[in-house]
């Protein structure tokens, strides 16, 4: 049985603490991210190990999009009641020249999980 | 091993095989001196100057093709690590692909082992962040990255 973790920031936050922390709170947030999303598609999605060098290494955080763009986010979606849209393409390119900026998006999309409805 | 999966394995090993190839070539057509004084491709060093937690594993696969391990691990001290973790995600999911059956899940799943190099990780990034800042001038920070 799945619980969803609470985890919810201002966008600006995450992309303010990651370029302060010089990325290293993008491990944190990577990892906390994964156990959302894990959670709201009810399987492993995103396993802890993919989450932790995603913060790290290049080809992995593009792998941590590309999951959660495909596989993770539609869940969200799902969950939220918002349309789905494949957002994989944008995450990927994001996650590639500015982290940040992609984790700031997904951030933003998880945040509706919180929402009254 | 539903399709979806095997597409996904080929495409680890693809990433595992770039990240080792991209150095191989940067060693055969770069200089080592060349190198040492470009500009760094890692978007964040180029937007701020500050080294990211994966800035220097290139340059440490470089100096590991060389030879020179102690320049390998001055560079980055994951840089030798990343190198063995790579040549067993080939090796692993290859043989796992052919013969389809699951060896190292074990391995490369250990949330213990993920979280251990992930603080180590964590901890030597720190130190080298606070080491950088204290040895580097802000005019040096600045030409590191794309702005001077």
């Amino acid at each position: 049985m799945y619980t969803i973790p609470s985890f919810k920031n201002d966008p600006i936050v995450v992309l303010l603490l990651g370029i302060v922390t010089c990325g290293l709170y993008l491990i944190y947030w990577n990892i906390k991210a994964a156990q959302v999303i894990n959670a709201v598609a009810e399987r492993e999605v995103i396993s802890q190990p993919v989450a932790i060098f995603a913060g790290c290494c290049l080809p992995v955080n593009l792998y941590f999009y590309y999951l959660a763009g495909k596989e993770g986010l539609p869940k969200v979606y799902e969950r939220t009641g918002q349309s789905n849209k494949d957002q994989t393409t944008l995450l990927l390119i994001l996650g590639f020249l500015f982290p940040m900026v992609a984790a700031m998006i997904v951030q933003g999309d998880i945040n509706k999980l919180y929402e009254p409805k | 091993m539903s399709p979806n999966r095997v597409k996904r394995k080929i495409w680890v090993i693809a990433g595992a095989f770039l990240v080792l190839a991209v150095p191989f070539f940067i060693l055969l057509f770069t200089d080592s001196d060349h190198l040492e004084s470009s500009q760094s491709l890692c978007p964040f060093k180029m937007m701020t100057g500050f080294p990211c937690p994966g800035c220097g594993i290139t340059k440490s696969l470089v100096s590991l093709y060389e030879g020179d391990i102690m320049e390998s691990i001055h560079h980055h001290l994951f840089g030798p690590l990343t190198f063995v973790f790579c040549l067993l995600v080939i090796a692993g999911l290859t043989t796992e692909l052919i013969t389809r059956k699951k060896y190292f899940r074990d391995l490369f799943y250990s949330k213990r082992i993920a979280y251990f190099l992930g603080g180590s990780l964590a901890v030597y990034h720190l130190t080298r962040v606070i080491i950088f800042v204290s040895s580097t001038s802000l005019d040096e920070i600045l030409h590191q990255s794309i702005w001077k």
